[in-house]
């Protein structure tokens, strides 16, 4: 029996950009909309920094970008080592080391779903600045997802749980969150993905594994783009 | 376009391809020559609960060969990552 690499080594491994449903557009999309005169922005997971070189096209705030993965680190570092006030650094979204409040946005482009998100969104939560903003860019299931291929994919993903569009929203509105944006977005790429050369037979059983999952449960597994505002001072009650 | 020369270009790349049979392939691009283009196939069979065997019984490196002369179409597959 063949021991299936798991999908994190996977990505890893392909260590492409945009390893994100909807890819290069769905970042795009939202960059775009992002706040003007920002201070500090947070992209936890960035990968190999290919939404950092978007964003600093579009802000001229000082942009953090972390990842637990030390290769997609380096990678993220080489891309962009030449552009001004970008600091990536090997950390993980359950032990971040920022002081509360310090950041004005936070991304994840599909970073949370991988995560216990009843630990890590209340992290995230308390680094942003009151009124500061959070960008999720996040697969949601749909109600007709069956209970089997939902528990398969919990273990194929390694997902701690999977959330509905309500599921996210509620888990926004819970952590103190306001005006939440919500908008649907085509998860596959406009742009045909290259692969690299050489993948294990591992790898490669678990990039069909991620494809069959992916077609049969096509109509049940969505992407959704969240942009809330964190509520400001004065309603935080727990400051007074 | 040729199917050598689309081949040719787009190693790496997920595709489909439909034969002049009637037969879909799906799979990875691996390489081409004059007569055949290489697959790394994604194929149901060996999705869902379809490991465990021989996997890939096609000779590692290799993948799965279909003529080029065979071709009807050959597309992009459309894919992403979560």
């Amino acid at each position: 029996m063949y021991e299936m690499s798991s999908y994190h080594e996977l990505i890893t491994q392909l260590g492409i950009d945009y390893t994100h449903p909807g890819g290069k557009a769905a970042t795009q999309k939202w960059v775009k909309q992002i706040p003007e005169n920002l201070e500090n922005v947070l992209e936890v997971g960035c990968g190999t920094g290919e939404t950092l070189r978007n964003l600093r096209h579009q802000t001229a705030a000082f942009l953090y970008g972390i990842d637990s993965s030390a290769e997609m680190v380096s990678k993220a570092k080489a891309k962009t080592s030449h552009l001004h006030h970008i600091e990536v650094m090997q950390q993980n979204i359950e032990d971040l080391l920022f002081t509360h409040q310090f950041f004005d946005l936070i991304i994840s482009e599909s970073v949370l779903a991988f995560t216990p998100i009843d630990n890590c969104l209340p992290k995230l939560t308390n680094l942003l600045k009151p009124n500061g903003q959070i960008i999720l860019l996040e697969m949601a299931k749909s109600q007709t997802l069956p209970h089997i291929a939902e528990e398969k994919m919990k273990i194929f993903y390694q997902f701690p749980q999977l959330l509905s569009k309500e599921d996210w929203l509620k888990q926004l509105l819970d952590n103190g969150y306001e005006t939440v944006y919500i908008e649907k977005v085509e998860k596959e790429t406009k742009t045909p993905v290259t692969l690299p050369q050489h993948l294990s037979i591992d790898m490669l059983q678990t990039l069909n594994q991620h494809y069959q999952f992916n077609t049969e449960y096509a109509h049940d597994l969505h992407t959704y783009l969240f942009i809330a505002k964190k509520r400001g001072d004065t309603h935080d009650h727990t400051r007074n | 376009m040729s199917h050598y020369d689309f081949c040719c270009q787009n190693v790496g790349r997920p595709v489909k391809i439909v034969t002049h049979d009637g037969a879909v392939h799906r799979g990875v691009i691996r390489g081409v020559n004059r007569s055949k283009v290489f697959i790394d196939p994604l194929d149901a069979q060996r999705g869902i609960g379809g490991y465990g065997y021989g996997f890939f019984g096609y000779g590692r490196g290799l993948g799965l060969g279909v003529a080029l002369g065979a071709i009807a179409t050959i597309a992009f597959l459309p894919f992403f990552f979560w």
